[in-house]
Protein backbone atom coordinates (compact mmCIF):
# COMPACT_ATOMS: atom_id res chain seq x y z
CA UNK A 1 0.00 0.00 0.00
CA UNK A 2 1.36 3.29 -0.85
CA UNK A 3 0.43 6.63 0.74
CA UNK A 4 1.78 10.12 -0.28
CA UNK A 5 1.55 13.19 1.09
CA UNK A 6 1.67 16.16 -2.47
CA UNK A 7 1.63 19.56 -1.42
CA UNK A 8 0.26 21.44 -4.37
CA UNK A 9 -1.81 25.17 -4.80
CA UNK A 10 -5.40 25.09 -5.54
CA UNK A 11 -6.90 25.41 -8.98
CA UNK A 12 -9.90 27.52 -8.07
CA UNK A 13 -9.47 31.45 -7.85
CA UNK A 14 -6.24 34.06 -7.95
CA UNK A 15 -5.37 33.53 -4.08
CA UNK A 16 -3.68 30.60 -4.65
CA UNK A 17 -3.92 28.97 -1.20
CA UNK A 18 -1.70 26.09 -0.72
CA UNK A 19 -3.41 22.20 0.01
CA UNK A 20 -1.82 19.03 0.85
CA UNK A 21 -3.27 15.92 -1.15
CA UNK A 22 -3.40 12.61 0.61
CA UNK A 23 -2.91 10.12 -2.45
CA UNK A 24 -3.57 6.63 -1.74
CA UNK A 25 -2.26 3.85 -4.19
CA UNK A 26 -2.57 6.70 -7.28
CA UNK A 27 -5.88 8.20 -6.11
CA UNK A 28 -6.57 11.51 -4.49
CA UNK A 29 -7.94 10.71 -1.12
CA UNK A 30 -8.24 13.73 0.88
CA UNK A 31 -7.32 17.22 1.18
CA UNK A 32 -5.60 19.43 4.15
CA UNK A 33 -4.33 23.30 4.07
CA UNK A 34 -0.65 23.26 4.15
CA UNK A 35 0.04 24.89 7.71
CA UNK A 36 3.62 26.58 6.94
CA UNK A 37 2.30 28.04 3.88
CA UNK A 38 2.15 31.98 3.84
CA UNK A 39 -0.54 32.59 1.70
CA UNK A 40 -3.21 30.62 3.90
CA UNK A 41 -1.46 29.29 7.15
CA UNK A 42 -3.70 26.42 7.36
CA UNK A 43 -7.19 28.20 6.69
CA UNK A 44 -9.08 26.54 3.17
CA UNK A 45 -12.35 27.68 1.89
CA UNK A 46 -15.44 25.36 1.53
CA UNK A 47 -14.28 24.92 -2.35
CA UNK A 48 -10.35 24.15 -0.94
CA UNK A 49 -11.48 21.59 1.37
CA UNK A 50 -13.33 19.84 -1.22
CA UNK A 51 -11.20 19.79 -4.21
CA UNK A 52 -10.54 15.55 -3.99
CA UNK A 53 -14.39 15.48 -4.84
CA UNK A 54 -14.49 16.96 -8.03
CA UNK A 55 -11.21 15.15 -9.23
CA UNK A 56 -12.77 11.63 -9.26
CA UNK A 57 -16.37 12.70 -9.52
CA UNK A 58 -18.55 10.89 -11.92
CA UNK A 59 -20.08 13.65 -13.53
CA UNK A 60 -16.61 14.99 -15.50
CA UNK A 61 -17.31 15.40 -18.83
CA UNK A 62 -14.73 13.32 -21.16
CA UNK A 63 -14.85 14.23 -23.88
CA UNK A 64 -17.02 16.87 -26.36
CA UNK A 65 -20.79 16.31 -26.65
CA UNK A 66 -23.20 17.78 -29.11
CA UNK A 67 -26.53 17.68 -28.92
CA UNK A 68 -29.09 15.64 -31.49
CA UNK A 69 -32.33 15.82 -31.20
CA UNK A 70 -32.65 16.59 -27.53
CA UNK A 71 -30.10 14.01 -26.74
CA UNK A 72 -26.64 14.72 -26.36
CA UNK A 73 -24.01 12.15 -28.49
CA UNK A 74 -20.05 11.94 -28.27
CA UNK A 75 -18.20 13.44 -30.95
CA UNK A 76 -14.35 14.08 -31.74
CA UNK A 77 -12.77 16.87 -30.84
CA UNK A 78 -12.22 18.17 -34.40
CA UNK A 79 -16.15 17.84 -35.08
CA UNK A 80 -17.12 19.84 -32.19
CA UNK A 81 -14.50 22.79 -33.12
CA UNK A 82 -15.72 22.69 -37.21
CA UNK A 83 -19.47 22.68 -35.44
CA UNK A 84 -18.74 25.83 -33.14
CA UNK A 85 -17.12 27.84 -35.53
CA UNK A 86 -19.62 27.27 -38.01
CA UNK A 87 -22.80 28.42 -35.42
CA UNK A 88 -20.53 31.14 -33.95
CA UNK A 89 -19.80 32.68 -37.52
CA UNK A 90 -24.06 32.20 -38.32
CA UNK A 91 -25.05 34.45 -35.25
CA UNK A 92 -22.28 36.69 -35.60
CA UNK A 93 -23.57 37.26 -39.52
CA UNK A 94 -27.08 37.23 -38.42
CA UNK A 95 -26.98 39.47 -35.27
CA UNK A 96 -23.78 41.41 -35.47
CA UNK A 97 -20.47 40.64 -33.53
CA UNK A 98 -21.48 42.49 -30.27
CA UNK A 99 -24.68 39.84 -29.41
CA UNK A 100 -21.69 37.48 -28.76
CA UNK A 101 -19.98 37.88 -24.92
CA UNK A 102 -17.29 36.01 -23.70
CA UNK A 103 -16.85 35.49 -19.58
CA UNK A 104 -12.79 33.93 -18.65
CA UNK A 105 -12.42 32.61 -15.26
CA UNK A 106 -9.20 32.35 -12.40
CA UNK A 107 -9.49 28.79 -13.23
CA UNK A 108 -7.43 28.90 -16.27
CA UNK A 109 -3.76 30.12 -16.59
CA UNK A 110 -3.35 33.93 -17.46
CA UNK A 111 -1.99 32.88 -21.27
CA UNK A 112 -5.26 31.21 -21.72
CA UNK A 113 -7.17 34.29 -20.71
CA UNK A 114 -5.09 36.35 -22.84
CA UNK A 115 -6.13 34.48 -25.70
CA UNK A 116 -9.10 34.02 -24.69
CA UNK A 117 -9.79 38.01 -25.34
CA UNK A 118 -8.12 38.21 -27.85
CA UNK A 119 -10.04 35.90 -29.90
CA UNK A 120 -13.32 38.15 -28.61
CA UNK A 121 -11.73 41.17 -29.90
CA UNK A 122 -10.07 40.46 -32.93
CA UNK A 123 -11.43 37.22 -34.22
CA UNK A 124 -15.24 38.16 -33.61
CA UNK A 125 -14.92 41.85 -33.42
CA UNK A 126 -16.30 42.29 -29.89
CA UNK A 127 -15.45 44.54 -26.53
CA UNK A 128 -17.91 42.15 -24.39
CA UNK A 129 -14.97 40.40 -22.45
CA UNK A 130 -15.62 40.00 -18.83
CA UNK A 131 -14.34 37.91 -15.80
CA UNK A 132 -16.17 36.00 -13.27
CA UNK A 133 -14.14 37.81 -10.05
CA UNK A 134 -15.94 40.70 -10.90
CA UNK A 135 -19.34 39.41 -10.65
CA UNK B 1 -30.80 10.34 28.63
CA UNK B 2 -32.89 12.81 28.21
CA UNK B 3 -32.14 14.30 31.33
CA UNK B 4 -28.43 14.17 30.73
CA UNK B 5 -28.77 16.24 27.67
CA UNK B 6 -31.49 18.51 28.26
CA UNK B 7 -29.41 19.27 31.23
CA UNK B 8 -26.21 20.16 29.48
CA UNK B 9 -27.90 21.90 26.39
CA UNK B 10 -29.79 24.35 29.43
CA UNK B 11 -26.05 25.36 30.87
CA UNK B 12 -24.84 25.32 27.00
CA UNK B 13 -27.70 27.92 26.19
CA UNK B 14 -26.78 29.54 29.52
CA UNK B 15 -23.13 30.32 28.31
CA UNK B 16 -24.93 31.62 25.23
CA UNK B 17 -27.14 33.85 26.38
CA UNK B 18 -30.62 31.81 26.43
CA UNK B 19 -31.33 31.09 29.38
CA UNK B 20 -34.21 29.91 31.00
CA UNK B 21 -36.03 28.63 27.69
CA UNK B 22 -35.46 25.06 28.28
CA UNK B 23 -37.64 23.23 30.41
CA UNK B 24 -37.78 19.21 30.81
CA UNK B 25 -41.02 17.91 32.98
CA UNK B 26 -42.16 14.52 32.94
CA UNK B 27 -46.27 14.44 32.57
CA UNK B 28 -48.45 11.90 32.43
CA UNK B 29 -51.57 12.00 29.76
CA UNK B 30 -53.42 11.48 33.22
CA UNK B 31 -52.64 14.48 35.27
CA UNK B 32 -54.10 16.89 33.39
CA UNK B 33 -54.23 19.62 36.20
CA UNK B 34 -50.42 19.66 36.48
CA UNK B 35 -49.97 20.09 32.89
CA UNK B 36 -52.38 23.09 32.65
CA UNK B 37 -50.26 24.58 35.62
CA UNK B 38 -46.69 23.76 34.61
CA UNK B 39 -47.62 25.08 30.98
CA UNK B 40 -49.19 28.26 32.27
CA UNK B 41 -45.77 28.66 34.67
CA UNK B 42 -43.51 28.43 31.86
CA UNK B 43 -45.63 30.80 29.38
CA UNK B 44 -45.53 33.22 32.73
CA UNK B 45 -41.62 32.74 32.51
CA UNK B 46 -40.97 33.00 29.08
CA UNK B 47 -43.32 35.95 29.14
CA UNK B 48 -41.02 37.78 31.99
CA UNK B 49 -37.78 36.87 29.88
CA UNK B 50 -39.04 38.58 26.93
CA UNK B 51 -38.64 38.49 23.12
CA UNK B 52 -36.11 35.45 22.44
CA UNK B 53 -32.69 37.76 20.96
CA UNK B 54 -32.49 34.94 18.50
CA UNK B 55 -35.88 35.15 17.01
CA UNK B 56 -34.97 39.15 16.74
CA UNK B 57 -31.65 38.34 14.84
CA UNK B 58 -32.95 36.37 12.48
CA UNK B 59 -35.78 38.28 11.78
CA UNK B 60 -33.68 41.05 11.22
CA UNK B 61 -30.94 39.15 8.65
CA UNK B 62 -34.20 38.14 7.19
CA UNK B 63 -35.83 41.78 6.37
CA UNK B 64 -32.39 42.97 5.41
CA UNK B 65 -31.16 40.48 2.98
CA UNK B 66 -31.10 41.29 -0.63
CA UNK B 67 -34.06 39.95 -2.55
CA UNK B 68 -31.84 37.68 -5.09
CA UNK B 69 -30.07 36.12 -2.06
CA UNK B 70 -32.59 34.73 -0.27
CA UNK B 71 -33.01 30.98 0.22
CA UNK B 72 -33.29 29.40 -3.43
CA UNK B 73 -35.51 26.68 -2.69
CA UNK B 74 -37.43 26.47 -6.40
CA UNK B 75 -34.08 26.15 -8.65
CA UNK B 76 -32.68 23.59 -5.88
CA UNK B 77 -36.27 21.44 -6.17
CA UNK B 78 -36.64 21.13 -9.86
CA UNK B 79 -33.26 20.62 -11.60
CA UNK B 80 -30.31 20.70 -10.01
CA UNK B 81 -31.51 18.03 -7.52
CA UNK B 82 -32.11 15.59 -9.83
CA UNK B 83 -28.84 15.61 -11.53
CA UNK B 84 -27.30 15.99 -8.03
CA UNK B 85 -28.95 13.18 -7.04
CA UNK B 86 -28.16 10.78 -10.07
CA UNK B 87 -24.37 11.55 -10.25
CA UNK B 88 -24.45 10.79 -6.45
CA UNK B 89 -26.13 7.79 -7.47
CA UNK B 90 -23.47 6.55 -9.74
CA UNK B 91 -20.81 7.45 -7.31
CA UNK B 92 -22.17 5.17 -4.93
CA UNK B 93 -22.67 2.14 -6.63
CA UNK B 94 -19.17 2.76 -8.58
CA UNK C 1 18.13 6.74 22.77
CA UNK C 2 17.64 8.75 19.90
CA UNK C 3 14.22 8.88 18.26
CA UNK C 4 15.72 7.88 14.40
CA UNK C 5 17.47 4.91 15.74
CA UNK C 6 14.40 3.55 17.62
CA UNK C 7 12.32 4.47 14.29
CA UNK C 8 14.59 2.44 12.39
CA UNK C 9 14.26 -0.23 14.53
CA UNK C 10 10.52 -0.57 15.09
CA UNK C 11 10.79 -0.98 11.04
CA UNK C 12 13.45 -3.69 11.22
CA UNK C 13 11.69 -5.40 13.70
CA UNK C 14 8.25 -5.73 12.26
CA UNK C 15 7.07 -4.08 15.53
CA UNK C 16 4.93 -1.74 12.93
CA UNK C 17 4.28 -1.77 9.12
CA UNK C 18 4.33 1.98 8.20
CA UNK C 19 5.58 5.26 10.82
CA UNK C 20 3.92 8.69 10.30
CA UNK C 21 6.19 10.93 10.98
CA UNK C 22 7.11 14.92 9.62
CA UNK C 23 9.55 15.42 6.72
CA UNK C 24 11.05 18.58 5.73
CA UNK C 25 9.83 18.72 1.55
CA UNK C 26 10.95 22.03 0.01
CA UNK C 27 11.00 24.36 2.90
CA UNK C 28 7.82 22.90 4.45
CA UNK C 29 7.59 20.31 7.58
CA UNK C 30 5.04 17.87 5.74
CA UNK C 31 3.30 14.32 7.41
CA UNK C 32 5.16 11.48 5.69
CA UNK C 33 5.23 7.72 5.68
CA UNK C 34 8.09 6.25 6.37
CA UNK C 35 8.47 2.16 5.96
CA UNK C 36 10.82 -0.17 5.01
CA UNK C 37 11.14 -0.09 1.58
CA UNK C 38 12.91 3.78 1.86
CA UNK C 39 14.88 3.07 5.41
CA UNK C 40 17.22 5.84 4.57
CA UNK C 41 14.38 8.50 4.65
CA UNK C 42 14.68 7.73 8.40
CA UNK C 43 17.53 10.13 8.74
CA UNK C 44 15.37 13.50 7.74
CA UNK C 45 12.42 12.78 10.17
CA UNK C 46 11.66 15.67 12.29
CA UNK C 47 9.09 16.94 14.82
CA UNK C 48 8.42 19.50 13.25
CA UNK C 49 7.44 23.53 13.86
CA UNK C 50 3.74 22.34 12.10
CA UNK C 51 1.13 20.33 13.89
CA UNK C 52 -1.37 17.83 11.55
CA UNK C 53 -3.61 15.59 12.59
CA UNK C 54 -1.91 12.30 12.36
CA UNK C 55 -4.54 10.44 14.13
CA UNK C 56 -6.92 11.36 11.63
CA UNK C 57 -4.80 9.83 8.70
CA UNK C 58 -3.84 6.92 10.91
CA UNK C 59 -7.87 6.06 11.46
CA UNK C 60 -8.63 6.66 7.73
CA UNK C 61 -5.88 4.53 6.89
CA UNK C 62 -7.69 2.09 9.73
CA UNK C 63 -10.51 1.71 7.62
CA UNK C 64 -8.63 1.31 4.94
CA UNK C 65 -7.02 -1.61 5.61
CA UNK C 66 -8.05 -3.26 9.08
CA UNK C 67 -5.43 -5.17 10.06
CA UNK C 68 -2.16 -2.78 9.65
CA UNK C 69 -0.01 -1.66 12.07
CA UNK C 70 0.69 2.01 12.51
CA UNK C 71 3.52 3.84 14.50
CA UNK C 72 2.74 7.78 15.54
CA UNK C 73 4.70 10.58 16.19
CA UNK C 74 2.95 11.36 19.21
CA UNK C 75 2.31 14.30 21.99
CA UNK C 76 -0.23 14.74 24.54
CA UNK C 77 -2.38 15.88 22.20
CA UNK C 78 -2.69 12.97 19.79
CA UNK C 79 -2.30 10.74 22.96
CA UNK C 80 -5.67 12.29 24.30
CA UNK C 81 -7.07 11.32 20.44
CA UNK C 82 -6.03 7.96 20.32
CA UNK C 83 -7.60 7.65 23.56
CA UNK C 84 -11.00 8.99 22.57
CA UNK C 85 -10.65 6.77 18.91
CA UNK C 86 -9.84 3.69 20.92
CA UNK C 87 -13.24 3.81 22.99
CA UNK C 88 -15.24 4.83 19.85
CA UNK C 89 -13.84 1.68 17.94
CA UNK C 90 -11.92 3.43 15.57
CA UNK C 91 -8.20 2.33 16.04
CA UNK C 92 -7.32 -0.56 17.75
CA UNK C 93 -4.72 -0.30 20.88
CA UNK C 94 -3.14 -3.29 19.68
CA UNK C 95 -1.87 -1.96 16.30
CA UNK C 96 -0.37 1.62 17.24
CA UNK C 97 2.11 2.62 19.01
CA UNK C 98 3.33 6.21 19.50
CA UNK C 99 6.70 7.77 20.29
CA UNK C 100 5.85 10.56 22.84
CA UNK C 101 7.74 13.51 21.79
CA UNK C 102 7.88 17.12 24.29
CA UNK C 103 4.56 18.92 23.99
CA UNK C 104 3.41 22.47 24.47
CA UNK C 105 3.98 24.68 26.63
CA UNK C 106 0.40 25.10 27.34
CA UNK C 107 0.37 22.59 29.93
CA UNK C 108 3.99 23.70 31.45
CA UNK C 109 6.37 22.20 30.11
CA UNK C 110 9.52 23.35 29.64
CA UNK C 111 10.59 23.03 26.09
CA UNK C 112 8.11 22.97 23.39
CA UNK C 113 7.77 21.16 19.68
CA UNK C 114 4.63 22.81 19.46
CA UNK C 115 2.70 25.01 16.55
CA UNK C 116 0.55 26.76 19.06
CA UNK C 117 3.62 28.10 21.25
CA UNK C 118 2.26 31.86 21.12
CA UNK C 119 -1.19 31.93 20.45
CA UNK C 120 -2.21 34.99 18.19
CA UNK C 121 -3.59 37.99 20.53
CA UNK C 122 -6.99 39.46 19.36
CA UNK C 123 -7.11 42.94 17.80
CA UNK C 124 -9.32 45.97 19.89
CA UNK C 125 -12.40 46.04 17.85
CA UNK C 126 -12.52 41.91 17.99
CA UNK C 127 -12.17 42.34 21.79
CA UNK C 128 -14.78 45.32 21.89
CA UNK C 129 -17.53 43.35 19.65
CA UNK C 130 -16.89 40.13 20.24
CA UNK C 131 -14.91 37.49 22.24
CA UNK C 132 -10.86 37.13 22.68
CA UNK C 133 -9.59 34.07 21.63
CA UNK C 134 -7.30 33.58 24.66
CA UNK C 135 -9.57 34.77 27.58
CA UNK C 136 -10.84 31.83 30.12
CA UNK C 137 -13.97 30.63 30.16
CA UNK C 138 -14.56 32.10 33.72
CA UNK C 139 -13.91 35.70 32.05
CA UNK C 140 -16.93 35.34 30.40
CA UNK C 141 -19.35 34.87 33.62
CA UNK C 142 -19.02 38.99 33.77
CA UNK C 143 -21.23 39.98 30.55
CA UNK C 144 -25.08 39.47 31.15
CA UNK C 145 -27.67 37.70 29.08
CA UNK C 146 -27.73 40.15 26.12
CA UNK C 147 -24.50 41.22 25.74
CA UNK C 148 -23.34 37.38 26.14
CA UNK C 149 -25.75 37.01 23.05
CA UNK C 150 -24.91 39.44 20.99
CA UNK C 151 -20.97 38.81 21.52
CA UNK C 152 -21.24 35.46 20.19
CA UNK C 153 -23.79 36.45 17.43
CA UNK C 154 -21.02 38.72 16.21
CA UNK C 155 -18.54 35.82 16.49
CA UNK C 156 -20.83 33.53 14.57
CA UNK C 157 -21.95 35.84 12.19
CA UNK C 158 -18.85 35.67 10.44
CA UNK C 159 -18.60 31.98 9.72
CA UNK C 160 -18.30 30.85 6.40
CA UNK C 161 -19.69 27.40 6.65
CA UNK C 162 -15.97 26.50 5.22
CA UNK C 163 -16.49 22.92 7.15
CA UNK C 164 -13.06 23.51 8.21
CA UNK C 165 -13.26 22.81 11.67
CA UNK C 166 -15.12 19.23 11.39
CA UNK C 167 -12.72 18.32 8.44
CA UNK C 168 -9.54 19.04 10.69
CA UNK C 169 -11.13 17.89 13.49
CA UNK C 170 -8.87 14.29 14.52
CA UNK C 171 -12.37 13.08 16.66
CA UNK C 172 -14.76 13.55 14.25
CA UNK C 173 -15.49 10.31 12.11
CA UNK C 174 -18.94 10.06 11.31
CA UNK C 175 -19.79 8.82 7.59
CA UNK C 176 -22.85 10.85 7.66
CA UNK C 177 -22.51 14.26 9.55
CA UNK C 178 -25.59 15.39 11.30
CA UNK C 179 -23.86 19.05 9.98
CA UNK C 180 -24.88 17.86 6.04
CA UNK C 181 -28.29 16.88 7.21
CA UNK C 182 -31.01 19.20 5.36
CA UNK C 183 -33.24 19.48 8.05
CA UNK C 184 -30.72 20.33 10.74
CA UNK C 185 -28.94 22.98 8.42
CA UNK C 186 -30.23 24.68 5.72
CA UNK C 187 -27.58 25.48 2.85
CA UNK C 188 -27.93 27.66 -0.09
CA UNK C 189 -29.10 31.29 2.05
CA UNK C 190 -26.79 34.19 2.28
CA UNK C 191 -26.07 35.03 4.48
CA UNK C 192 -25.68 31.80 6.72
CA UNK C 193 -27.83 30.30 9.15
CA UNK C 194 -26.22 30.80 12.34
CA UNK C 195 -25.72 30.05 15.00
CA UNK C 196 -27.19 26.59 14.29
CA UNK C 197 -24.37 25.04 13.04
CA UNK C 198 -22.33 26.00 15.67
CA UNK C 199 -24.77 24.92 18.31
CA UNK C 200 -24.82 21.26 16.73
CA UNK C 201 -21.29 20.76 16.77
CA UNK C 202 -21.10 21.79 20.28
CA UNK C 203 -23.80 19.61 21.19
CA UNK C 204 -21.55 16.63 19.21
CA UNK C 205 -18.59 17.44 20.55
CA UNK C 206 -19.71 16.90 24.32
CA UNK C 207 -16.98 14.20 25.74
CA UNK C 208 -15.37 13.85 22.43
CA UNK C 209 -13.10 17.64 22.33
CA UNK C 210 -9.89 16.73 23.87
CA UNK C 211 -9.09 20.33 23.59
CA UNK C 212 -6.07 19.92 20.52
CA UNK C 213 -6.88 23.85 18.76
CA UNK C 214 -6.52 22.38 15.57
CA UNK C 215 -10.36 23.97 14.78
CA UNK C 216 -9.27 27.07 15.91
CA UNK C 217 -6.30 27.42 13.69
CA UNK C 218 -8.22 26.09 10.20
CA UNK C 219 -11.32 28.33 10.88
CA UNK C 220 -10.32 31.13 8.37
CA UNK C 221 -12.37 33.87 10.34
CA UNK C 222 -10.58 33.34 13.80
CA UNK C 223 -13.99 32.41 16.16
CA UNK C 224 -13.01 31.44 19.45
CA UNK C 225 -14.16 28.09 19.10
CA UNK C 226 -11.59 27.05 21.64
CA UNK C 227 -13.22 29.05 24.23
CA UNK C 228 -16.88 27.70 23.47
CA UNK C 229 -15.26 23.61 22.96
CA UNK C 230 -13.44 24.44 26.49
CA UNK C 231 -16.94 25.30 28.24
CA UNK C 232 -18.45 22.27 27.33
CA UNK C 233 -15.82 20.01 28.39
CA UNK C 234 -16.19 21.73 31.69
CA UNK C 235 -20.15 21.29 31.69
CA UNK C 236 -19.59 17.89 31.08
CA UNK C 237 -16.98 17.19 34.00
CA UNK C 238 -18.71 19.27 36.00
CA UNK C 239 -22.28 17.41 35.28
CA UNK C 240 -20.86 13.84 35.04
CA UNK C 241 -17.03 13.76 36.19
CA UNK C 242 -15.82 12.86 32.72
CA UNK C 243 -13.20 13.90 31.16
CA UNK C 244 -12.89 13.00 27.02
CA UNK C 245 -9.08 11.35 26.50
CA UNK C 246 -8.02 11.22 30.12
CA UNK C 247 -11.12 8.61 31.50
CA UNK C 248 -11.09 5.19 30.25
CA UNK C 249 -14.90 4.85 30.57
CA UNK C 250 -17.44 4.97 27.72
CA UNK C 251 -18.66 8.84 27.22
CA UNK C 252 -21.67 9.65 29.12
CA UNK C 253 -24.06 10.25 25.96
CA UNK C 254 -23.90 7.11 24.74
CA UNK C 255 -24.88 5.17 27.31
CA UNK C 256 -28.41 4.16 28.32
CA UNK C 257 -29.07 5.05 31.97
CA UNK C 258 -27.61 6.67 34.94
CA UNK C 259 -23.91 7.11 35.54
CA UNK C 260 -25.47 10.24 37.69
CA UNK C 261 -28.52 10.81 39.19
CA UNK C 262 -29.97 13.96 38.07
CA UNK C 263 -33.24 15.49 38.72
CA UNK C 264 -35.15 17.86 35.70
CA UNK C 265 -34.23 21.60 36.88
CA UNK C 266 -37.79 23.18 38.34
CA UNK C 267 -38.72 26.08 36.95
CA UNK C 268 -37.38 29.67 38.01
CA UNK C 269 -40.34 31.51 38.81
CA UNK C 270 -39.00 35.17 38.52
Amino acid sequence: MEYKFVPSVCSYCGTGCGVLFQVMDGKLMGTMPLKTHPVNEGKLCLKGWNLHEYINSDMRLKSPLIKFNGRFRKVTWDRAIQFTARKLNEVVKKYGPDSVGVLVSAKITNEENYLAQKFARAAIGTNNVDHCARL
Amino acid sequence: MTVKRVTYLQELLEFMGLKGRLHLEWISSAEAQKFAQVVTDFTEQIRTLGPSPLAVFTEKIKANAPKAFRRPEKAIKNMDQNLLFHGMQKAKSA
Amino acid sequence: MDMRTEVRQWLEQDKVDVFLGYKMIEGHPLPHFFSKDNLEEVDALVTGPARYPLEKIASSIATEKPGIKIGLLGRECTQRALNVLYIWNQLSPDNVKTLNVNCCPSRLEAHGDCSYLEPKPSGDYKKQMGLDNNMATEQTDIYSQEERFSRWIYEFQKCIKCYGCRNICPVCFCKECSLEHPDLVGTGALPAEVPIFHMVRAVHMAGRCIDCGLCEDACPMDIPLRLLYRKVNEIVKETFDYEAGISQLQPPFSVLGDTVTLEPKPLEMA
